[in-house]
């Protein structure tokens, strides 16, 4: 009987402190709502890496799914910080420790590429051309599909799509993101 | 088919050309709510915050917490008590975050492929030691 493939999923790990005025020395800020962020963006590292020996010692795992939010990124302007390329190795590096070699999928999530959510501060904040290069420079497009087995998987960018403003570039990759997946879906089986 | 989406609010306006081609999409994955937990409790909060009565009293609790967040946060699961019917319908489940949402649900999913269809298993991690 042929073995069925087994993809391990993993989300939002929002490892490192960041430089942006949002997560920059929250421990030091007042409200309870930035103490318990910065107590958890403390403990967020040793948490993915008990994820990753868990994932690695179930074992079997033809692939890894990433789900977003790899990193804290520049606040709500994602992957454009002084010190964004050091966290996205930094990430990179702990995949790659535990599952050398094995093939990796990588979704963008708001702290990848920015975004506007009802509790944004940052009037800089959300998406940008240079956010969504970075993240295509170092882990994958923005938006893709694969196959395996007998599913056809659709991986497309939250942000881009409910992008209602911004530069005329980013209204045209959205607008293409969403040919993209009618057309994927449109002529799936 | 299978949708990956970070944040599954993106799904609200892809739903009008989705709901036409339901049939074809056997399930959804998200991150961004960080346990599946919070996703149950959705359409809750959405109640709670279309209650006049009630927002009195939680609006100044969550304020202590986000201070003056309170009417954005209101005004967006007010507006969107529709979300968690688009989601069920799309068979959405949730990838946890490693410590979850409050430190409640957390893990990560062990997808196996199946020709029958998606085994989906969460996986729970040992408390950090501190």
């Amino acid at each position: 009987m042929k073995k069925a493939k087994r993809m391990a999923m993993l989300s939002d790990s929002h490892m490192y402190e960041s430089q942006d005025p949002l997560h920059k020395d929250l421990a030091g800020k007042n409200t309870k709502g930035e103490q318990l962020i910065a107590k958890s963006m403390k403990e967020n590292e040793g948490r993915f890496i008990l994820s990753l020996e868990e994932a690695r010692g179930i074992g079997d795992s033809d692939f890894l799914f990433f789900g977003g939010d790899s990193v804290t990124g520049y606040g709500e302007r994602g992957l454009i910080g002084p010190d964004s390329l050091d966290h996205i190795n930094k990430f990179k590096k702990l995949m790659e420790v535990y599952f050398p070699g094995l093939p990796k999928k990588y979704m963008a999530g708001g702290h990848e590429v920015g975004y506007i959510l009802p509790l944004s501060t940052d009037p800089e904040g959300g998406l940008s051309e240079k956010s969504i290069q970075v993240f295509e420079q170092n882990f994958n497009e923005l938006y893709y599909s694969f196959t395996e087995g007998r599913y056809k998987f659709v991986v497309l960018s939250s942000d881009l799509e409910l992008c209602s403003k911004g530069t005329e570039e980013l209204i045209k990759r959205r607008k293409l993101q969403q040919e993209f997946y009618k057309d994927e879906i449109s002529y799936a089986q | 088919m299978v949708i990956m989406i970070h944040d599954p609010d993106a799904l609200v306006p892809m739903f009008p050309f989705l709901k036409n081609n339901i049939g074809k999409v056997e399930r959804t994955f998200s991150g961004h709510q960080h346990a599946q937990w919070v996703n149950k409790i959705y359409p809750v909060l959405c109640q709670l915050a279309s209650s006049s009565l009630l927002e009195i009293p939680l609006k100044p609790i969550f304020n202590k917490f986000f201070p003056g967040k309170a009417d954005a946060v209101w005004s967006y699961f007010s507006a969107n008590r529709h979300n968690a019917h688009i989601w069920k319908s799309l068979n959405l489940t949730i990838i946890p975050a490693p410590g979850g949402m409050l430190g409640v649900g957390g893990g990560f999913l062990v997808a196996d492929l199946e020709d029958e269809g998606i085994k989906v298993s969460k996986i729970k991690i040992p408390k950090l030691k501190s």
